[in-house]
């Protein structure tokens, strides 16, 4: 039979079914009829005969039953018979069937959410890309990590000695200011590539053509660009004839010969890529100085290659030994940015996998109890006939249809949450991002699975039950007791709760104390405003003039109580470093350019103005701050912090002293300066909030080669606005390009934000986790109460008071929370060593904190069993007595 | 299981196309006669009768019409349809040569 004749049929069956079923019944009458006749016709009485005929069918409905199972699309119609069944079932325990519901799409959706995202932030290589999975990137091994960024003759090396790739391409990508006709300005990200980066992705141009070999070679820059989909449609309105038109980028003239494919973005984490042009232009442009291509030093360029058929990325990493070059097996993810979500992920992921768990238990609870609730009609249904597997089949069904219900509510959730949170996976850069089938999947077939389980614990209770047996008991109201995987569930939901609420607040505790610590400096009404000489092509004397007039500039202002320039400002983040030796004891030049001597000291060293340390609030040890004198003609001069000048010389107030620091330059070399240490800095925070006491080297502005820069300001009263800042910047010199503005404000909050979030995401989870422990916590002592109803009875009749009656029943309650906490407490030891890993500046286990949590939990514990055992307590004897 | 029900099993349905090999019949005149047939060795009950009866319809060896019994009682008539006798005689070659064989085998053996 053809699979839509079969169809057909069991159509046609399930359409005629009532008909067949009259049919049936004619049937078997008329067979009755006609044995009676025959029995007759052997002589025996009308009452006998009929007696016989009947004895003869014998139990019509077993009859029936079979003859149906030989009906085609039979399956159907029980299934859906079962499904209507199971849904009226459900329907009339609503708070059961929401609850579980509810219960599990919160777990499964919960979960699909953060690993989906997840998924798309850190494992799925940027979009675009032919065959992206024979696409790795080449790192540099720092210290054992792995580090993106080489250097052109690195590059070189790698596309020379390899054969595992087909073929490597380099590229670095920034900011960079574009000047339109009109003569605004916008700053666009610059991806500038060597001439193989489109056919080594494999990235055909959706209009005009991309640059090649020939347009990308060392020493001779053409500058061609070519436009990302995405700013040909933003910044040049999709005009088809922009092939031909001149871009002005930092004073250059660039033709566009090509825009790029729709979706394609580059492979930068972070950053959408708006334009490519050849590498060698970063000369041109001012970004980098000719002969950058011979400079080991500068390490800027991001390294990826083709694999060859059938080789691997193990076999690249073999060809490069490992020394200092290794190949990263996933592309896209840089490691840098691995490092900036790994702890978010981890804390977050873990926590929503313990909360999938802790719903599959709740679930777990929940049909265990009802379990118990259900066997009189269990044994009843069997009783009256039902097979077993029928039975089965049909609790089978009402598992699938609250797993069913939980499954697409999860599934919508996850799709409405990651929606929604698309714009901010956005601003890690290209990126493939939607609900992952696969985890919705994994997610979905856990909670089935347990839900299926459990929904047909009720058969496998009553196995080897007589019916009625079970009967007569429920009736008198003697049901069986908690079983221990009931105890089990409940205690771990309850230690789960006790560990996420613990972390969450601990970690909310951390970031309180972090903000409200004395950073060290004096926070209140900053400004900053970054700028690139560098990027808009200015020398260091024009820089110079500019950086000298800013300060005195900006305190002209009415606003503006204090200002300074520096490269770097407290909280900001990262800033460069040096190498320090004690006076005399640095290496001869020649080797100390790759590899500073183990056990090193590698402070950051940050360029700042006269005046920093007293405008900032920054108190000094010893010695004195720097001063407008200490420039390029005089002797050079350095403020170092406490840590560094107690790692050189175990003494923190010291001054006078020299020491020698090499700091490599964009020229290829690592020239190392003797300098004077004038002054110790106190402790105060710098990259980081959690970072207080990092090994940190000042050195004047006016002595340092030339730099991004920062204008920092206080303003009167009030934080200065954006405006203003910017203003001052272009009354100094209206070719200054503002290129980002922060308060100090805004830099505290983004350094706790991260840690905000994640304590915000589990704490709702722990909250969820408290209320589903105190939901099975109450189940049972309800259960328990419900069970034991006569002895309570006659304990009641024998003279006990309510109280009493109620402390029996708590008491269950109570020890089960008492376990969770037990519990709780070796989890949390167990999990507090990851995220003390994974949240900045975090201790050990804050009792306080803990013990809060316990208390509220004990609290919501007491309640959540008070209640049931508060109604039980109330009971009359007689009228229980009475029902007997 | 009786040995009888035992035998009855794969049996019942060939016995049953050969009770209709000549005739039509309702529910009770197909059990008679698979009586008969066999002898008496074969007391089909309604449990099994009717649902190899709505099996074998099912599977398209048989049709079935209602009409009028010998006693002017309405009932319920099942005939061979032309695949239920190439059914039969199929079944008819299976069991004969599993017969011979078997009897080969514990007469000769």
């Amino acid at each position: 039979m053809l699979p839509w004749e079969r169809l057909a049929r069991v159509w046609r069956a399930l359409a005629h079914r009532a008909e067949r079923e009259s049919d049936l019944d004619e049937e078997l009458q008329a067979y009755l009829d006609e044995a009676t006749a025959e029995h007759r016709r052997r002589g025996m009485s009308e009452a006998e005969a009929r007696r016989a005929a009947r004895q003869e069918l014998g139990a019509v409905d077993g009859v029936k039953e079979s003859v149906r199972a030989s009906w085609s699309g039979e399956w159907l119609h029980t299934l859906l018979r079962d499904v209507s069944y199971s849904v009226r079932v459900l329907a009339k325990r609503p708070a059961f069937t929401v609850v579980a519901v509810a219960t599990l799409s919160l777990g499964l959706g919960g979960a699909t959410t953060v690993f989906s995202v997840l998924n798309g932030v850190r494992f799925q290589p940027p979009p675009g890309i032919l065959d992206p999975e024979h696409v790795a990137a080449v790192d540099r091994l720092v210290d054992g990590r792995q580090v993106d960024g080489l250097s052109y003759p690195d590059f070189e090396h790698v596309r020379r000695t390899t054969h595992a790739f087909k073929d490597v391409a380099a590229h670095v990508g920034t900011p960079l200011r574009l000047r339109a006709p009109d003569g605004s300005r916008r700053s666009l990200i610059v991806d500038f590539t060597t001439g193989n980066y489109f056919a080594v992705l494999g990235v055909r141009p959706a209009l005009g053509r991309t640059f090649g070999e020939d347009e990308a070679v060392p020493g001779v820059p053409s500058p061609v660009v070519v436009l990302s989909d995405r700013s040909w449609r933003t910044e040049f309105g999709a005009d088809s004839t922009v092939l031909g038109r001149t871009l002005d980028l930092n004073d250059t003239r660039f033709t566009v010969i090509g825009v790029g494919p729709p979706g394609f973005e580059g492979t930068m984490t972070g950053q959408h890529v708006d334009i490519w042009a050849p590498l060698p232009t970063l000369v041109p442009t001012h970004l980098f100085d000719p002969g950058f291509e011979r400079d080991r030093e500068l390490r800027l360029f991001s390294v990826f290659g083709r694999l060859g058929t059938g080789a691997s990325a193990e076999a690249g990493r073999a060809e490069l030994g490992g020394d200092t070059l290794t190949v990263r097996t996933s592309f896209g993810r840089y490691p840098e940015f691995g490092e900036l979500d790994a702890p978010f992920f981890r804390l977050i992921g873990g926590a929503v996998m313990l909360l999938l768990l802790l719903a599959c238990a709740n679930v777990s609870t929940l049909f265990l109890l009802r379990a118990s609730a259900r066997r009189p009609e269990m044994a009843a249904r069997l009783a009256l006939g039902a097979p077993r597997a029928a039975l089965a089949r049909q609790l089978l069904v009402e598992g699938a249809l609250v797993a069913g219900a939980a499954c697409v509510l999860g599934g919508l959730g996850a799709q409405l949450f990651v929606n929604r949170s698309a714009d901010v996976a956005a601003q890690f850069g290209p990126i493939v991002y939607g609900v992952d089938g696969r985890v919705l999947a994994f997610a979905g077939g856990v909670a089935t699975l347990t839900t299926l389980l459990v929904a047909v614990l009720p058969m496998l209770r009553i196995r080897g039950v007589a019916p009625m047996a079970v009967l007569r008991t429920a009736t008198a109201g003697g049901l069986r007791g908690v079983s221990g995987a009931q105890r089990v569930l409940v205690v771990s939901q309850i230690a789960v709760s006790l560990t996420l609420v613990s972390t969450a607040g601990m970690i909310y505790g951390n970031l309180k104390r972090l903000l409200s610590e004395d950073p060290g400096f004096d926070p209140t009404n900053l400004a900053m405003v970054y700028f690139d000489p560098r990027r808009d092509g200015w020398d260091e004397e024009r820089t110079g003039s500019v950086v000298r007039a800013l300060p005195a500039a900006a305190q002209g202002r009415p606003e503006i109580a204090s200002a300074v320039v520096s490269t770097m400002a407290p909280l900001l983040g990262r800033s460069r470093s040096g190498t320090v030796y004690l006076d005399g004891e640095a290496p001869a030049a020649a080797s100390s350019r790759r590899t500073p001597p183990p056990g090193a000291l590698r402070p950051r060293v940050v360029a700042v103005g006269p005046g920093y340390f007293g405008m900032l609030g920054i108190s000094l040890l010893a010695g004195r701050e720097f001063v407008p004198g200490d420039d390029a003609g005089s002797a050079p001069v350095a403020v170092v912090s406490a840590r560094l000048a107690r790692a050189l010389w175990g003494d923190e107030r010291t001054t006078g002293r020299y020491l020698e620091l090499a700091m490599s330059d964009t020229r290829g070399g690592e020239p190392t300066v003797r300098v004077e240490v004038v002054g110790v800095a106190a402790r105060h925070k710098q990259a980081r909030l959690d970072d207080d006491d990092p090994l940190a080297l000042w050195v004047p502005i006016g002595q340092s080669p030339l730099d991004a820069l920062l204008l920092i300001a206080r303003g009167r009263g009030a934080t200065p606005s954006i405006e203003v800042m910017n203003d001052i910047l272009s009354e100094a010199d209206p070719d200054i390009f503002p290129a980002g503005n922060w308060t100090m404000q805004e830099l505290m909050r983004n350094g706790v934000n991260l840690d905000r979030r994640v304590s915000r995401w589990i704490g709702v989870f722990g909250l969820l986790a408290l209320f589903l422990s105190a939901l099975g916590v109450y189940g049972v002592v309800g259960h328990v109460a419900r069970e034991r109803v006569r002895e309570l009875a006659v304990r009641s009749a024998l003279g006990a008071l309510p109280w009493q009656l109620m402390v029996r029943l708590m008491g269950m309650g109570i020890g089960l929370t008492a376990a969770g906490g037990v519990a709780g407490g070796l989890l949390l030891y167990w999990t507090s060593s990851v995220v003390r890993r994974s949240v900045r500046g975090m201790a050990g286990v804050d009792l306080r904190i803990v013990g809060g949590c316990a208390v509220l939990l004990a609290l919501a514990m007491a309640l959540a069993s008070f209640l049931p055992a508060r109604r039980a307590s109330r009971i009359s004897p007689s009228e229980v007595l009475r029902q007997e | 299981m009786t040995a009888d029900a035992r035998l009855l099993r794969g049996t019942l349905d060939v016995l049953i196309l050969k009770a209709l090999a000549s005739d039509e019949l309702h529910g009770l005149g197909v059990s008679r006669r698979v009586s008969e047939i066999t002898a008496g060795a074969y007391d089909v009950r309604p449990g099994s009768l009717f649902p190899a009866l709505h099996r074998l319809e099912e599977a398209g060896w048989l049709e079935a019409s209602w009409g009028e019994s010998e006693n002017n009682r309405r009932a319920k008539f099942y005939r061979l349809t032309a695949a239920g006798r190439r059914q039969l005689e199929k079944e008819t070659a299976e069991w004969m040569r599993v017969a011979g064989v078997m009897r080969m085998a514990l007469e000769l053996g």
